[in-house]
């Protein structure tokens, strides 16, 4: 199956979601809990026959315990019930955005149970993870066995809301992917920008590399990068060598081979880092491309802030596409 | 590549130095004012300074190869007085400091860090060898001696992976050093394997080799000496960026510091000071100042010497304007003041010196003018509705508030401007406008209010990030107070800049953790000062003056301290108007009470 984005005229018009495999159940229904509304949706349309043995629903302490907002624990709740007509089990991984200790220790409890498995089939939906969790959720789950097929669902918002997120607490690498540094060569920073620009500019100053290379999606996935706080962009930019290039951020294999592309490129002049900032898609593509590499770093850039109230609103289509 | 041609103010990351020629470092560096002699001590020293204050590129000046295109020749520099082989060691964001470390279990991250960083600062050592010195300067025979004598210090069995790695790719008789290098980066891949299966099961074992301070440090580095030749010659290791170490790793450091081997190694930390969380040892023990390190502060520079880091700017600034294709060598003239403030200024001037004699001559003239003339300024342009234009090499040096990258980069941004504005070549730009002075240096003050917190670095606790906002407010009714003092005719002390705090501030209370909060950011800098009643020290805030263009405050100098209780200034944290009226309240209550003791 290639990759396809489902209008959101036609997932209300009857659509519904099957298994991987027509035949047989799924071994694993994996989403996360979100503080959006459209982390409901790819387990209100499971199709009436949609059967998986286990229902991971993922969530990050930090909403559920947030007294302010009821939303995520409201939505955990909603998960779990439409999932309990699908799947023999569900279970609630409570990992941390901020604590990678615990988010690592969560994921790979609450997967544990997949290492018994010769062959997996999963459907993951992977709308509102942060994009840490989701990763080391791959990571742990192509570990534990060499048979993996893979459907991703993404629900693609209809409209962002001002602000996303704010601030960087911290730039760290995803666990698992810490890659290989040559003291002799320099740093050669590649991001995948997306709609939160200053948390691109903010990653560039901690790393402080030698060179940069831009992503910029093509087409736009209604963002454009370096349209605010241009001439503060544009100081950090100059202090070192920056080229832009385009992925799709809408294509996981897209993103792949454009990283992996530059990674052959540039592999044996730098130690590379690759900062996914865009989609959960291309951040998929970049996971793909790092996997193969081995030896190159991907970072997550921890933000001070969510924008709980407002992150955004309304589906436009829905991504399935393999991994 | 480092290229000032086309602007001469850009700034460039420390990584991106590496590639730049030893002679454009030199040509670049200015020694005055850097406490240079200092950190060629033999001493462990740390130097402290945020970011862009121009420590890495200290650093990167005293390499060997910057060194010995200074001297001619290494055997020129290692004859002269307290010569040293300086080992730039970047402490990269994710080289070091990788997450899995900090997750593992306190004991197992402390061995494997401590030996990652030993492999990272070997890989240095041998680069610096084999690419700092002059093609053929070592016999390959004493190289191969040297590269044995290095695998000796690791268990053969732990290494014999790495062994055949190596030879795999080079004839140790051969490349001794290059056999070397592959054998440490064969070693590093084992800790990055182990650190990948870690992460998938937490029964994995470490079964590789490990190294420590005295089993391979140590003799490592004498080991360089006898291939120098030069036991008097000792190791200088530079950790550039220490911050992003994290603790149990900067414990490793500290416990290097300890052992006070100076005459063989020597440590060098540069790090900006609220980034480096312990002196801690492995083990118990803590460093002391003077007792094991020395430390340097390239931010004290400013307050306690301002004339000397004004000359250091400009000696800087006018090297960069030497290396490009600017018109001029003179950066007074090519950053000039706004023409109808210097001449306000001068008028006032004139003013007050017939007022200090009429007055009956209170105290040095001098300080009577220096006192109010600028003050005058300031109240005559709001006065007037004037605009105030931030401008001028002196002014700007001022708000750069000791951070050599706060100068360089506004400046960067002027020529940005000009070039675009007006649409002129780097050649034919002979000065910047007053004007366009003023804009990027007020769009940057606005943004430093604003982003500042938003850039906050390492663990900011949630509890923390909620007194964000009161902070800002607080910031706010300080800028606006000292605004009120600053353009009030009657204010005794107009400019002042800082305040002192009389009252108890309770440890971890809101305010206790918006002031730390504030000193973090770097909105205000904190100093203690013995209070003139005696009998204690006294908390002491200074604004950034990198906020004067945003409050339309005086940046060049302040005079006295405002006094505030901590009462007052959770008011400043909620409300701007009501603390400054009751600030003002308080002005006027001391005026009418001075002028009653007065009459009596």
């Amino acid at each position: 199956m290639t990759e396809r984005n489902i209008p959101i005229e036609r997932l209300e018009g009857g659509y519904n979601i099957d298994q991987v495999d027509e035949d047989q159940q799924d071994d694993l229904f994996l989403t996360s809990a979100g503080f959006e509304q459209r982390t409901l949706k790819s387990t209100q349309l499971l199709d009436s026959d949609y059967n998986a043995d286990l229902g991971v629903i993922y969530v990050n302490e930090e909403y559920i315990n947030d007294v302010d907002n009821n939303k995520t624990k409201d939505h955990v709740e909603k998960l779990k019930n439409n999932l309990s007509y699908h799947c023999d089990d569900v279970d609630v991984i409570e990992g941390s955005w901020l604590d990678a200790g615990k988010q690592l220790h969560s994921i790979r409890e609450g997967l544990q149970s997949l290492k018994r498995k010769e062959k997996l089939n999963i459907t993951a939906d992977v709308t509102t993870f942060n994009r840490e969790a989701l990763l080391v959720c791959f990571n742990m789950i192509y570990s534990v066995c060499d048979e993996v097929t893979t459907r991703v669902l993404y629900m693609s918002p209809e409209e962002y809301g001002s602000w996303l997120s704010k601030g960087h607490r911290y730039v760290r690498n995803i666990v698992g992917f810490a890659g290989m540094q040559n003291s002799r060569k320099p740093t050669l920073l590649m991001i995948l920008s997306g709609f939160e620009k200053d948390r691109a500019i903010n990653t560039i100053e901690e790393i402080e590399p030698a060179k940069v290379l831009l992503g910029i999606g093509k087409p736009p996935n209604k963002d454009t990068f370096l349209d605010k706080n241009k001439e503060r962009q544009q100081l950090v930019l100059d202090r070192q060598d920056t080229d832009k290039f385009t992925f799709p951020p809408g294509s996981i294999s897209g993103t792949q081979d454009q990283l992996e592309e530059l990674i052959s490129e540039y592999h044996n002049d730098y130690n590379i880092i690759v900062s996914p900032m865009s989609t959960k898609i291309s951040t998929l593509g970049a996971w793909k491309a790092a996997r193969k590499s081995g030896e190159i770093q991907v970072t997550y850039t921890i933000p001070v802030e969510y924008n709980l109230e407002e992150y955004s609103s309304g589906i436009e289509y829905m991504y399935s596409g393999m991994l | 590549m480092i290229d000032v041609s086309e602007n001469p103010f850009a700034v460039h990351s420390p990584d991106a130095l590496n590639r730049v020629p030893a002679e454009t470092i030199v040509d670049l560096f200015i020694k005055d004012h850097t406490q240079l002699d200092n950190v060629e001590e033999r001493k462990h020293t740390f130097i402290w300074g945020p970011r862009g204050s121009g420590k890495s590129f200290m650093l990167r000046y005293l390499e060997p190869k910057c060194r010995f295109f200074e001297y001619d020749s290494p055997d020129e520099y290692f004859n002269r007085e307290q010569a040293f082989l300086g080992v730039y060691t970047p402490c990269k964001k994710g080289e070091i400091d990788k997450t899995e470390l900090e997750i593992l279990d306190e004991r197992s991250s402390q061995i494997i860090s401590e030996h990652l960083l030993n492999l990272t600062v070997a890989e240095e050592t041998l680069s610096t060898l084999d690419a700092q010195f002059p093609p053929n300067y070592f016999d390959n025979d004493d190289l191969v001696e040297f590269s044995k004598r290095i695998v000796g210090f690791f268990d053969s069995g732990s290494i014999s992976s790495s062994k055949k790695f190596a030879s795999d790719m080079y004839d140790q008789n051969q490349q001794p050093l290059s056999w070397l290098e592959a054998l440490f980066t064969s070693e590093k891949r084992n800790i990055s394997n182990y650190l990948k299966r870690r992460v998938l099961d937490p029964d994995a074992e470490y079964t590789g080799t490990t190294s420590g301070y005295h089993d391979f440090m140590l003799p490592l580095m004498s080991s360089v000496q006898d291939l120098l030749g030069r036991q008097d010659v000792p190791i200088y290791v530079f950790l550039d960026d220490a911050f992003h170490l994290f603790e149990a790793q900067q414990e490793v450091i500290n416990t290097w510091i300890a052992n006070r081997d100076q005459s063989t190694l020597c440590v060098k930390i540069s790090s900006s000071r609220d980034r480096y969380e312990t002196f801690e040892t492995i083990g118990p023990g803590m460093i002391e100042l003077t007792h094991d390190y020395t430390e340097i502060d390239f931010e004290e520079l400013y307050t306690d010497e301002h004339k000397n880091y004004s000359k250091k700017v400009k000696d800087i600034a006018e090297k960069r304007l030497e290396l490009s294709n600017i018109p001029t060598n003179d950066i007074d003239e090519f950053l000039p003041e706004w023409e109808f403030e210097k001449e306000e200024l001068e008028k006032i001037r004139e003013e007050l010196e017939r007022e200090y004699i009429e007055k009956g001559e209170p105290g040095r003239k001098s300080d009577y003018i220096s006192r109010y003339a600028r003050a005058r300024l300031f109240q005559k342009l709001a006065d007037g509705k004037t605009e105030k234009y931030y401008s001028g090499f002196g002014e700007i040096v001022h708000i750069s508030s000791g951070i050599i990258r706060n100068f360089l980069e506004p400046c960067q941004l002027m020529v940005n401007r000009v070039k675009k504005k007006k649409g002129k070549n780097i050649e034919n730009i002979d000065y910047i406008p007053p004007k366009i002075q003023n804009e990027v240096l007020t769009d940057i003050s606005e943004r430093f209010l604003q982003e500042a917190p938003e850039k906050l670095a390492k663990n900011l606790s949630q509890e923390d990030a909620t007194h964000l906002d009161d902070l800002q407010i607080l910031v706010r009714s300080l800028g606006e107070l000292f605004y009120n003092r600053l353009t009030d005719p009657d204010s005794r002390e107009p400019r002042v800049f800082s305040f002192t705090i009389r009252g108890e501030i309770p440890d971890e209370s809101n305010l206790d953790r918006i002031l730390k909060l504030g000193e973090r950011i770097g909105y205000f800098k904190h100093k203690t000062y013995s209070t003139k009643e005696g009998g204690g020290v006294s908390d002491w805030y200074i604004l950034n003056r990198r906020l004067a263009p945003r409050f339309k405050l005086d940046p060049t100098g302040f005079e006295g301290r405002m006094t505030l209780t901590p009462q007052l200034l959770e008011i400043g944290c909620q409300d701007t108007r009501e603390f400054i009226r009751r600030r003002l309240d308080i002005d006027k209550n001391q005026v009418s009470l001075q002028s009653f003791t007065e009459e009596q």
